[in-house]
């Protein structure tokens, strides 16, 4: 019964993915196979269910059952009469499932010895996260008292307004953080029937499953499958990122989704910088919305990013720059429209306005704090090259290929990605100089946290490098 | 876990040994779910517990107090009045190995 309810609300996921997928991506072989197809229809459907019902929660609708488990099937009435012309095109869907073949023994006899053990080795690191969420509880401080402490609330008191938000003595730390990974759970706990601090988890794991398959997909264009898959795997055994503990996957922190939405946002801005559709920036557009509504800190990659596209059109004088840059404000339009309400919320709370650095965030304090760079510098050196049990080669791996690779440096998507890599770390790098607390001892505890939020765009740049070594023959 | 005085009176020494998610299961054993408790915490963390106890409301005020006699003065007795808490905790680490809970019940007219 448990597996009914819980699949159950994996099929909501589903359903609002599938409405969006439908609006933005025409169904026909230029939006992907049916493995890229699911991914992104699971990781936008997550989202959109999250943000629509965060929306309903801020025009004060209480978030029960019968909400959460309405809304999806209206989506689903909704893409079928919008759609209703293009209904014959919904057996294509049939069609393209046949097509990908997925269990047929030809496909996996096509690939060689080395790209099965690399297959494996990343089915079995998603099985791993897997094991984690059924076998341990929440173990960190900020995943209990900050994420799934507002998930509880929200599951048995459905509104975000109550006086556990709102009441200054209530103990609730972080209360302005936003509440799209709270909410999100909600749609598995109202599901479950109860409040589950495990299950509830388990969208971390699809999530990461499904991006491994998007980047996987995405490395495709430019590799062959065996190299390709190297790089996912590269990606998929990010120590930090596979620990069950402080900051990881399955931990219950906003962290891990944070670097893994970030790395959606790069791949499919760099898509449409490559092929200018709208379909790719509105997607970009869509995962930056999760992103901030997801933590703060996707203010810092979205910003990032901004930057790295502004320094990107002045360098490379892209002959459309006018519709590039309307493209872009609209971008920036459609983030601005969603993330709206969440500030509105989060300013209306009189509580908590201590625990954040955005009121530090001025020149002068800059200014006076400019002494605490030497520090920083110090424990970026000791994490990026130090900490070998967090990062493994990753970071070694990236210089390497830096400066082995030199002359891709300007290739266009390498200089993105880099540049936005960078930017997030300067950003990271102006918080950790106003932050409020004492330095030493945040770092102690969150430095790795945040370091992470780069590590799967590390992934990306690295496997950008090496494009013109390992060129894949099937795209030259 | 060691209960130094019998259940039901208005003082009540509790204790604890173990994890905090131990801590949290055996104060919520005391109470209802949507009762108003207040911690007294004193050199504790007690973020945890509020997870734990939910739906249990628990309110908190740091009193660095040392001693229960500084506790029960009038600031928290008048706060328990205006936010309708029916008990305190006090939350302190009593050595190494052990947290003290020490638990009192409100009368109607709102003394110990």
């Amino acid at each position: 019964m448990v597996l009914i309810r819980i699949l159950y609300s994996q099929v909501l996921f589903l359903l609002t993915g599938s409405f969006l997928e439908a609006l933005i991506f025409p169904m026909d072989n230029t939006s992907g196979n049916f493995w890229q197809r699911l991914s992104r229809v699971y990781l936008l459907g997550w989202g959109g269910l999250s943000v629509l019902l965060f929306l309903l929660g801020f025009f004060r609708v209480i978030l029960n059952a019968q909400v959460i488990f309405l809304l999806p099937l209206f989506f689903c009435l909704g893409t079928l009469f919008l759609k209703r012309k293009k209904l014959k095109q919904i057996a294509k869907l049939a069609e393209l499932f046949r097509r990908a073949n997925i269990w047929s023994r030809n496909l996996i006899k096509q690939w060689s010895f080395l790209e099965k053990i690399l297959f494996l080795a990343i089915l079995l690191v998603i099985l791993l996260q897997f094991q984690y969420l059924i076998r341990l509880p929440l173990l960190g401080f900020d995943s209990r008292a900050h994420w799934a402490f507002k998930t509880k609330i929200l599951h048995y008191e459905g509104t975000f307004y109550s006086e556990s938000f709102y009441e200054s003595e209530r103990i609730h730390p972080q209360v302005r953080h936003p509440l799209l990974l709270p909410i999100s759970q909600i749609v598995i706990t109202k599901s479950l029937g109860r409040y589950d601090d495990r299950l509830m988890r388990l969208p971390f794991v699809l999530i990461f499953a499904s991006i491994l398959c998007l980047f996987y997909n995405e490395l495709k264009r430019y590799y062959k499958r065996l190299f390709a898959l190297g790089f996912t795997l590269l990606m998929a055994t990010i120590p930090k990122l596979n620990t069950p503990g402080d900051g990881g996957l399955t931990s219950g922190y906003a962290d891990a989704l944070v670097a893994l939405f970030f790395l959606c946002m790069l791949i499919y801005f760099v898509q449409w910088l490559q092929k200018g559709e709208m379909k790719y920036i509105i997607t970009s557009a869509l995962f930056s919305i999760f992103t901030i509504l997801i933590k703060d800190d996707g203010i810092g990659c979205l910003g990032s990013i901004s930057l790295s596209f502004l320094v990107c059109l002045f360098l490379f004088r892209f002959r459309n720059w006018k519709r590039k840059i309307g493209a872009f404000l609209i971008f920036l339009f459609l983030i601005t429209v969603f993330i709206i309400p969440a500030r509105i919320y989060s300013y209306s709370l009189s509580v908590g306005k201590g625990e954040y650095f955005e009121p530090l965030l001025n020149i002068p304090t800059i200014r006076n704090n400019l002494n605490r760079l030497g520090m920083i510098f110090l424990s970026y050196k000791s994490e990026f090259l130090m900490n070998i049990p967090h990062w493994g080669i990753l970071w070694y791996f990236l210089i390497f290929s830096m400066i082995y690779n030199s002359k891709r440096w300007f290739v266009q998507e390498v200089l993105f990605v880099g540049l936005a890599f960078f930017f997030y770390l300067g950003v990271l790098t102006v918080i950790f100089i106003v932050l409020p607390w004492n330095l030493s001892q945040f770092f102690a505890g969150s430095l790795a946290r945040l370091v992470m939020h780069l590590a799967p765009a590390c992934s990306y740049l690295i496997s950008l490098l090496w494009v013109n070594r390992l060129k894949n023959p099937i795209s030259s | 876990m060691y209960d130094y005085s019998p259940p039901g009176g208005r003082e009540q020494r509790i204790f604890l040994s173990g994890r905090e998610y131990l801590h949290s299961l055996y104060i919520k054993n005391y109470f209802n779910p949507g009762q108003r408790i207040l911690l007294v915490g004193n050199q504790v963390d007690p973020f945890f517990l509020n997870y734990y106890l939910y739906p249990i409301r628990l309110y908190y005020y740091d009193s660095r107090a040392l001693s229960p006699e500084e506790i029960k003065k009038s600031y928290v007795k008048k706060w328990m009045r205006q936010k309708k808490v029916e008990y305190i905790l006090v939350y302190t680490p009593f050595d190494e190995s052990f947290y003290q809970v020490l638990m009192f019940q409100d009368r109607k007219n709102g003394t110990y």
